[in-house]
C-alpha cells in the first residue's frame, strides 16, 4: 500500500477501507445490506396479522417485490447515514481542509483529483448497492417466493436513482458548507425535500404498484410520476455542478485562521475588527437541545407504553384493567370483522345494567356458564332482562347462528367505544422479543447510561 | 551521492538527501533594525531580485481596531518594512495575536492591505487573494494530511508525483532516513490521526520542503510547540536554509523564534519594534547578563547594585536579574571573582546567553518609555 500513489487507490482506501485488516469492507457492506433486508422483512412479518398488511402490502406480502422494496429503503437509509458518518473522506470537503492544496502543490493535477474523487464515490456506492441487491434476491430465494423477473430491473433502477441522488447531493453540499455539522443539516433538509417531492409527485404510488413496476418504462413515464424523470435529470446535472464548483474552489486556499473570536464590520472601506463578546462558538445550541428533548420524550414514551402494556397483560377476564372507565382489549380472533379486526386494539366503555342497548351494539359480557369467560359480540335484540348477541363473522365450518349467546342483562358490562388499528399493530410488535428490546431495553440502557454512551461515542469518534 | 541542487526546477528536486546541519550564522553585533531595509523591489539589482522572496515597504493593514476610550480607529499594523531573502527563516511575533496573524496572511497573499507595497518574489502579489500561487506554500492548519495514512505513507504519497530517479523502494528508504534525520523517526510509522496537531504541522512543513515553492509561510499563531518539537523544527528550518527556501513563521512563542529562526520581526501595538537577526536582537535588547537565585535575593541585590555601578538589578521573588547597561561587558570569570572577593555566594548562578522573550520584554519597555517621553 505504501508504494501506491494512484488517486483511485487513495480514494478507495480513504473512504471505504480504513486499515489493511478491513479490505473486505466493501463486500461486507453488500452482504450487510442484503442480510439487513431479510432481517427487516422477517421482523415485519411479526405484524402480518395486523392493519400494517392492509396499509402497506408492499412491505408485508411474501414476494420478491417486497424484498426489493425493503432493500431499497434499507440501502437508502444506510447510505444516507454512511455519507454523513464518512463525510470528510467521501465528499469534496477535502478542498476546504486544504488537503488538495498540499497535493496540488506537490504536483498532483487538481482536475484529476476532482474526477477521481467523484468517480470513485459514485461508482462504489452504485456498485455496492447493485451487488447488495443481487445478494438480497439470492438470499430471498430460500423463502421460496414466486419468481417474477419483471420486478428486478425497475426496483433496481428506482433504488439506484435514490442512492445516486443522495451521493451527488452531499458532494455538492460539501462544496458550500464550512463544516461537517452544517453540511449534515443541509443534507438532511435536501433529503426531506426529495421525500416531499416523491410524495407530491406520486412516486410512492408508482413504486408500490406491482403491476406498473414490471416495466421499467413506467418508472420514467411522467403520467405516473414526474419524480424519476426529475431525479434522472438532476443526476446528470449535479455532477457537472459539483465538478465546476470543485474546479473553482480548488484554485484557492481555504483560510483556516480567519481572525478568531472577533467580529468584522465594514467601515469606510476598511474592515474594523472588534473583539467578539461571546466568541465564535456558542455553548447553547437550540437544535441540539430540541433533539435531546425529543430523544428523551421518545425514550420515556416508549418505556411508559411498555409499562401500560405490562399492566394490561396482568389483568384477566374477571379482573380487567381499565383506565377511567375504559377497558382496552387486543382482539385475537376475526369473529367480529368487519367491525373489529384481528390484532386491533379495541376499547370498551364500562356500562351498568340500566344502560339502554340496541341491536347492532357491540358489547362485552361474561358467559352464563363460566363467569371467567368473556365474549365480544354484536347485540341481535335486547329487552330488560335478556340480551341476545352473536358474532359478525363465523368460521367456515360453523353454521350461522350456532354460536349465538343469550345472557342476562346484568352480565353485559362493556359497550364498544372504538378500535385503534395502528395502536394494535404497535402493541403486537412491542409484545415480541425484538419489540421489547427496541422499546424497553434500549431506552432503559440509554436513560441509565446516557453519559457513558455519549463518552464512548466521542472516544470512538476521536479515535 | 548526488549533490544538492539549489536551482528551483522540480527536476533538480532536493529530495531526501542527507542535509548537513549548520549553526545559526553569527553576524556582527550591529543592530540592523535601526537601518531597516526600506527598499522596494525596483530598487534591487538583478542578482538581489533573484534571491528575494518577500519585500514589503510601508505596508499598512486594511483592518483597523478601535480604542475603547477614544474610539479612534487605528490600523492593526502600519509601516511594515520587511525583506525576506532565499535561505532565511523569519519568525514574526507580536503582543497581539491578530496583528501577527493578519501580517502573516498579507505575506501569504491571503489578505489585502491598505497601503504600501508587498512583493512576493518575482510574481508580486495578486489582486485575487487566496489563489494558489506556484512560489508560495502556505500552512495555517494541521488538517492538510490524511488521517488514515501513516506518516511515511503520507510522505510517500505527497511526494509521489515529484520527478525523481529513485525507485519507490529507494524513495521510501530515503524518506525514512530524512524523517529520522529530522528527529521524526519516532512517528514515521504512526497513524497520522494519532499525532499531536503540532507534529502534523512539522510533517506538513517537511513535505512543503520537498515542493518547488520558494517561500513557505506558516501561520502558527494558534499552536504551541513543545521543546522537542521546536528542536525538530530547528532541524527542518536548517534544511530549508540549505535548500535556499525562504520561511516565514508567525508564532506567539518567543522560544521558537530563538531556536528555529535566524531573523525576527516583532510588532508591538501594530508597530514594528524590532526587525533583524535574532543574534543581533540579544545584543540589542537582551541586557540580562546574569540571573541569580537566592533565598535572600533582596539583600544580595542591594549589595550588587553598589558593586556594579551602571547596572540595573531587578528582584523578582528569589530571582535576581542583572542588566548590563554599561558599554563594558563583564566576563563570567570576572563576575565570579567579584562575588568571591565580596564573600557573596548565591545558591544558583545562571549566565544568560540570550533569550528572545527577555529581548521582547526589553523592547516593549523601551518602546513605552519612548512613547511617554514623546
Amino acid at each position: 500500500m505504501i508504494y501506491k500513489k494512484s488517486l483511485f487507490n487513495k480514494e478507495i482506501r480513504q473512504s471505504y477501507i480504513d486499515s489493511l485488516s478491513s479490505r473486505k469492507r466493501l463486500s461486507f457492506m453488500c452482504l450487510f445490506l442484503a442480510m439487513m433486508t431479510i432481517v427487516v422483512y422477517l421482523l415485519l412479518q411479526i405484524m402480518y396479522d395486523s392493519v400494517i398488511t392492509e396499509l402497506m402490502p408492499e412491505l408485508m406480502l411474501p414476494s420478491y417485490f417486497t424484498i426489493a422494496y425493503i432493500y431499497n429503503w434499507v440501502a437508502y437509509i444506510f447510505f444516507a447515514s454512511y455519507f454523513m458518518a464518512k463525510y470528510q473522506s467521501l465528499t469534496l470537503s477535502e478542498i476546504s481542509e486544504n488537503k488538495w492544496y498540499m497535493l496540488s502543490k506537490m504536483g498532483y493535477n487538481s482536475i484529476a483529483i476532482i474526477l477521481y474523487k467523484m468517480l470513485t464515490s459514485i461508482s462504489i456506492v452504485l456498485g455496492v448497492y447493485a451487488v447488495g441487491f443481487v445478494i438480497a434476491m439470492l438470499v430471498a430465494s430460500i423463502l421460496k417466493f414466486t419468481m417474477v423477473w419483471g420486478y428486478f430491473l425497475p426496483s433496481l433502477a428506482s433504488g439506484a436513482l435514490n442512492v445516486l441522488i443522495a451521493i451527488e447531493l452531499i458532494l455538492v453540499i460539501s462544496l458550500f458548507s464550512d463544516n461537517k455539522s452544517t453540511a449534515k443539516n443541509r443534507f438532511i433538509v435536501a433529503l426531506i425535500i426529495c421525500e416531499v417531492l416523491k410524495v407530491i409527485s406520486g412516486y410512492y404510488r408508482l413504486v408500490t404498484n406491482k403491476v406498473l413496476m414490471v416495466d421499467i418504462a413506467n418508472l420514467f413515464n411522467p403520467k405516473f410520476s414526474v419524480y424519476p424523470t426529475l431525479a434522472l435529470t438532476a443526476a446528470v446535472i449535479l455532477p457537472l455542478f459539483a465538478y465546476l464548483g470543485a474546479r473553482r474552489k480548488s484554485n484557492f486556499y481555504s483560510l483556516k485562521n480567519e481572525v478568531g473570536g472577533v467580529t468584522i464590520v465594514s467601515y469606510n472601506d476598511n474592515r474594523v475588527i472588534y473583539p467578539s463578546k461571546r466568541g465564535r462558538h456558542s455553548v447553547f445550541s437550540l437544535p441540539a437541545l430540541l433533539a435531546k428533548i425529543l430523544l428523551m420524550l421518545i425514550l420515556l414514551g416508549s418505556i411508559a407504553f411498555n409499562v401500560l402494556i405490562l399492566i394490561a397483560s396482568l389483568g384477566s377476564s374477571t379482573k380487567e384493567f381499565s383506565i377511567f372507565g375504559y377497558i382496552p382489549y387486543i382482539i385475537k380472533s376475526s369473529t367480529m370483522e368487519t367491525a373489529i379486526y384481528k390484532n386491533d386494539l379495541a376499547v370498551f366503555k364500562k356500562i351498568d345494567s340500566q344502560y339502554p342497548l340496541k341491536a347492532g351494539d357491540i358489547v362485552l359480557f361474561t358467559s352464563e356458564k363460566d363467569s371467567n369467560e368473556v365474549f365480544i359480540m354484536s347485540v341481535v335484540r335486547s329487552d330488560d332482562d335478556k340480551v341476545v348477541a352473536d358474532y359478525l363473522k363465523y368460521p367456515v365450518l360453523v353454521g350461522s347462528g350456532e354460536l349465538q349467546e343469550t345472557v342476562n342483562r346484568n352480565r353485559v358490562y362493556g359497550l364498544f367505544f372504538g378500535n385503534y388499528r395502528i395502536a394494535g399493530a404497535i402493541i403486537l410488535f412491542i409484545n415480541t422479543f425484538p419489540g421489547r428490546v427496541l422499546t424497553l431495553f434500549v431506552p432503559l440502557i440509554m436513560l441509565f447510561f446516557y453519559n457513558q454512551i455519549i463518552d464512548f461515542y466521542k472516544k470512538l469518534k476521536n479515535r | 551521492m548526488q549533490e544538492y541542487s539549489k536551482s528551483n526546477t522540480s527536476a533538480d528536486f532536493a529530495l531526501i538527501e542527507e542535509v548537513p546541519y549548520f549553526d545559526i550564522p553569527a553576524e556582527d553585533g550591529n543592530n540592523n533594525f535601526d537601518k531597516a531595509d526600506t527598499r522596494t523591489y525596483e530598487d534591487l539589482d538583478n542578482e538581489e531580485k533573484k534571491n528575494i522572496a518577500v519585500i514589503m515597504a510601508g505596508v499598512t493593514s486594511q483592518e483597523q481596531r478601535t480604542d475603547d476610550h477614544s474610539k479612534v480607529l487605528t490600523p492593526y499594523f502600519s509601516n511594515i518594512n520587511l525583506t525576506v531573502s532565499a535561505g532565511e527563516t523569519w519568525g514574526i511575533s507580536s503582543n497581539d495575536l491578530i496583528e501577527a496573524r493578519l501580517l502573516c496572511q498579507v505575506i501569504g497573499n491571503m489578505r489585502h492591505y491598505k497601503s504600501g507595497r508587498c512583493q512576493l518574489g518575482p510574481l508580486g502579489t495578486m489582486k485575487v487573494k487566496r489563489r494558489i500561487l506556484p512560489h508560495i506554500f502556505y500552512i495555517d492548519t494541521h488538517e492538510m494530511l490524511y488521517s488514515d495514512k501513516i506518516v511515511l505513507e503520507q510522505f510517500m504519497f505527497a511526494t509521489g508525483r515529484i520527478p525523481n530517479v529513485f525507485s519507490d523502494a529507494d524513495r521510501q528508504a530515503k524518506l525514512l532516513k530524512l524523517l529520522e534525520n529530522m528527529g521524526m523517526g519516532y512517528i514515521a510509522l504512526s497513524l497520522i490521526s494519532d499525532l499531536y496537531d503540532t507534529e502534523k504541522l512539522l510533517l506538513e512543513l517537511l513535505i512543503a520542503s520537498e515542493s518547488d515553492s520558494r517561500l513557505i509561510v506558516c501561520d502558527w499563531t494558534g499552536y504551541t510547540f513543545s521543546q522537542s518539537e521546536i528542536e525538530i523544527l530547528a532541524k527542518i528550518t536548517e534544511r530549508l536554509r540549505y535548500l535556499e527556501k525562504a520561511v516565514v513563521i508567525t508564532t506567539m512563542q518567543p522560544k521558537l523564534i530563538g531556536i528555529a529562526c535566524d531573523s525576527t520581526l516583532y510588532l508591538y501595538n501594530g508597530e514594528p519594534v524590532y526587525c533583524g537577526k535574532v543574534t543581533d536582537l540579544y545584543a540589542y535588547a537582551d541586557k540580562v547578563a546574569f540571573v541569580l537565585q537566592d533565598s535572600n535575593a533582596q539583600a544580595l541585590g542591594r549589595i550588587l547594585s553598589y558593586l556594579l555601578p551602571g547596572w540595573r538589578v531587578k528582584v523578582s521573588g528569589n530571582n535576581l536579574y542583572l542588566y548590563n547597561y554599561t558599554d563594558k561587558p563583564l566576563s563570567t570569570d570576572d563576575f565570579y571573582r567579584l562575588l568571591s572577593e565580596n564573600a557573596l555566594s548565591p545558591q544558583i548562578i545562571k549566565v544568560n546567553k540570550g533569550r528572545v522573550s527577555n529581548s521582547f520584554e526589553e523592547l516593549v519597555e523601551q518602546y513605552d518609555l519612548q512613547k511617554k517621553s514623546v
